[in-house]
């Protein structure tokens, strides 16, 4: 057949681009399977689209003509209809954005191939019927923007510790119901999605992720947050719709302090002087690692064994968060609700002044 | 409002013919420079026919290309785009909500707010203003000795949790109102998988309200920002 398509060799580049628009939009044009296919064979240098926009169509399949697109950074196939993505999609080396919202995807719908895709940046697979996680991302490096809202996840495996680069991470409106802890080795997220789940507590770890600054938590099952939250440099933080009552107070297990730790006790709250020269090293090192109970009235510290209980602390004139309290005995507890928060540095005030909660 | 001398229904069209600077004015904005011309004509003295701007409000139907230089979505937040400061005495902004963001309870610092679903459905969810229980007689929670040296505490604070008086949903095309008298409201956008852009007019403009908590109904003055200002971002900090 004959086509009146530029032979490459012939192609100025100086003349031509002007004329070539590296971006394709034919999103909301009602396109099929059959009128996507005769399109994929119209175009003209799919190896120079960028952009390549397919939104609200009615498709079923992506051809494997795409792999001719081989310079294409952007992909567009939200609101489809797609069950599978095909093993072409692998050889999209510059592939960056993946935009595949609002289709039918689900647990078995990502090839092998998928694997290939270590320079994607971006992949939007809100509202589909994924029922896990997609082991397949945990692979991908360099992405920086996760979203998975409104899909199925009942479980998150313990597997994110590879997700150095990923700054924007949404979970919200699936049904999970623990957060793990390899969550705290995302050490770029600025924005964490968790609202509409079934979530009861977030890992400790969550206090190492020291660039997040929004933090959607509501309607989950909170009963209390964990007290390392206050160390997060928030500016957004979602709490409604959690339970957040003082009723769950139910005392967490209590380990009976060791001997080493009462006389360790005892030793920092008489002030009693220490130094390298009495006692080894070691026991130096344990007496300096004394944490303070967090009871106002309470001067006493402890090491390894400390009481939780569920506190609510007023931070700056602000709202009542409730936090779980470290303790040092179960007698440290306090009946009051309505009591400042302790040693309150000028820092945590100013970080807290520009939360919005609600 | 001018004043209505007796109740018949006749009169007082007669009396806003008279004293209404709206009533030459077209009903049907159909475009945004032409909303904002006929806003700026009904603001042109110091007084404001809030009906008028009612029925303009509900009437316009806006074309999504018109606003997209104001379109911004953030995964952080919702942003507030700027798109007229109306001379200061109205503002028109749009809001820009990306899945599942919503504000927090707010007040409207004694201005009237009027609010347009441009795309997405909106629920907002109205709260009755915090009170005091005034009528039953003052109960003792404790009494306890101050010594020397010793330092008390205390705050004024209430610990009600808040009312909710409503809950609608605010579909596209649609315009919700309110205002400090009628109560306080929370908007989100609920979907996880559409976004949702609002139209807002403030008459007059505010820069400062108070944000509530819905478990205690404490509340606290916040600064309210824009995003962007006529399209171009803005650098806050």
């Amino acid at each position: 057949m004959e086509t009146t398509l530029p032979l490459e060799d012939d192609f100025d580049f100086e003349d031509d681009v002007e004329d070539f628009d590296d971006t394709l939009n034919y999103s909301h044009k009602n396109l099929n399977d059959i009128d996507f296919n005769e399109l994929l064979t119209t175009i003209k240098s799919p190896n120079r689209v960028i952009n390549f926009e397919l939104n609200s169509n009615k498709l079923l399949v992506v051809p494997n003509e795409i792999e001719k697109f081989q310079s294409l950074i952007t992909l567009e196939l939200s609101n489809n209809q797609l069950v599978q993505l095909p093993h072409e999609i692998g050889s999209l080396k510059n592939l960056k954005n993946l935009h595949l919202k609002n289709n039918a995807l689900s647990d078995l719908s990502f090839p092998k191939e998928m694997l290939q895709l270590k320079q994607l940046e971006l992949i939007n697979l809100i509202g589909n019927r994924f029922k896990q996680f997609p082991h397949q991302l945990f692979h991908m490096i360099n992405l920086k923007e996760i979203y998975l809202s409104s899909n199925q996840i009942t479980m998150l495996s313990d597997q994110f510790q590879n997700f150095t680069k990923v700054e924007v991470l949404y979970l919200g409106a699936n049904r999970i119901g623990n957060i793990p802890d390899s969550i705290g080795c995302m050490c770029s997220l600025i924005v964490l999605n968790l609202c509409d789940n079934r979530l009861r507590t977030l890992p400790r770890s969550i206090s190492r992720l020291t660039q997040l600054k929004s933090l959607s938590l509501h309607n989950n099952q909170f009963c209390a947050l964990p007290p390392d939250i206050i160390r997060l440099d928030l500016q957004e933080l979602s709490l409604r719709n959690n339970p957040l009552v003082v009723r769950f107070v139910r005392d967490l297990t209590y380990d009976v302090p060791s001997l080493k730790e009462l006389a360790a006790r005892t030793i920092k709250l008489h002030k009693i002087n220490y130094d390298d020269k009495s006692i080894p090293k070691v026991l130096v090192d344990y007496l300096n690692s004394a944490k303070s109970c967090l009871n106002p009235k309470c001067k006493g510290v402890y090491f390894e064994s400390c009481h939780k209980s569920v506190k609510f602390v007023d931070f700056c004139g602000k709202f009542y968060l409730p936090l779980l309290q470290f303790l040092c005995s179960p007698a440290c507890t306090s009946t009051s609700t309505c009591q400042m928060a302790t040693t309150h540095s000028d820092d945590m005030n100013s970080k807290f002044r520009k939360v919005l909660l609600g | 409002m001018t004043e209505i001398l007796n109740n018949t229904k006749a009169t007082p069209v007669v009396i806003k013919k008279y004293f209404d600077n709206t009533s030459g004015l077209s009903t049907q904005p159909t475009s945004l420079n032409e909303l904002i011309e006929l806003l700026y004509q009904a603001f042109a003295t110091n007084e404001v026919n809030i009906d008028y701007i009612s029925t303009i409000m509900n009437n316009y139907k806006p074309t999504m290309g018109e606003w997209k230089p104001y379109i911004k979505f953030q995964s952080d937040r919702y942003t507030r785009n700027l798109v007229d400061a109306g001379n200061g005495k109205f503002n028109l902004i749009i809001l820009c909500w990306a899945e599942s963001q919503g504000s927090s309870i707010h007040n409207h610092a004694d201005a009237h707010c009027f609010l347009k679903c441009l795309q997405g459905t909106l629920i907002e969810t109205k709260y009755a203003w915090p009170t005091i229980d005034e009528e039953k007689p003052m109960h003792i929670l404790q009494r306890t000795e101050v010594h020397e040296g010793e330092v008390a505490y205390i705050n004024d604070s209430i610990e009600k949790p808040m009312h909710i008086l409503q809950r609608t949903e605010v579909h596209e095309g649609e315009v919700a109102y309110i205002n400090d008298s009628i109560g306080l409201h929370r908007i989100e956008n609920p979907s996880h998988t559409e976004t949702a852009v609002t139209l807002h007019l403030y008459i007059p403009p505010y820069d400062h309200c108070n944000i509530f908590d819905e478990r205690t109904s404490r509340s606290n003055e916040a600064k309210v920002t824009f995003y962007s200002i006529g399209g171009r971002l803005i650098t806050n900090e």
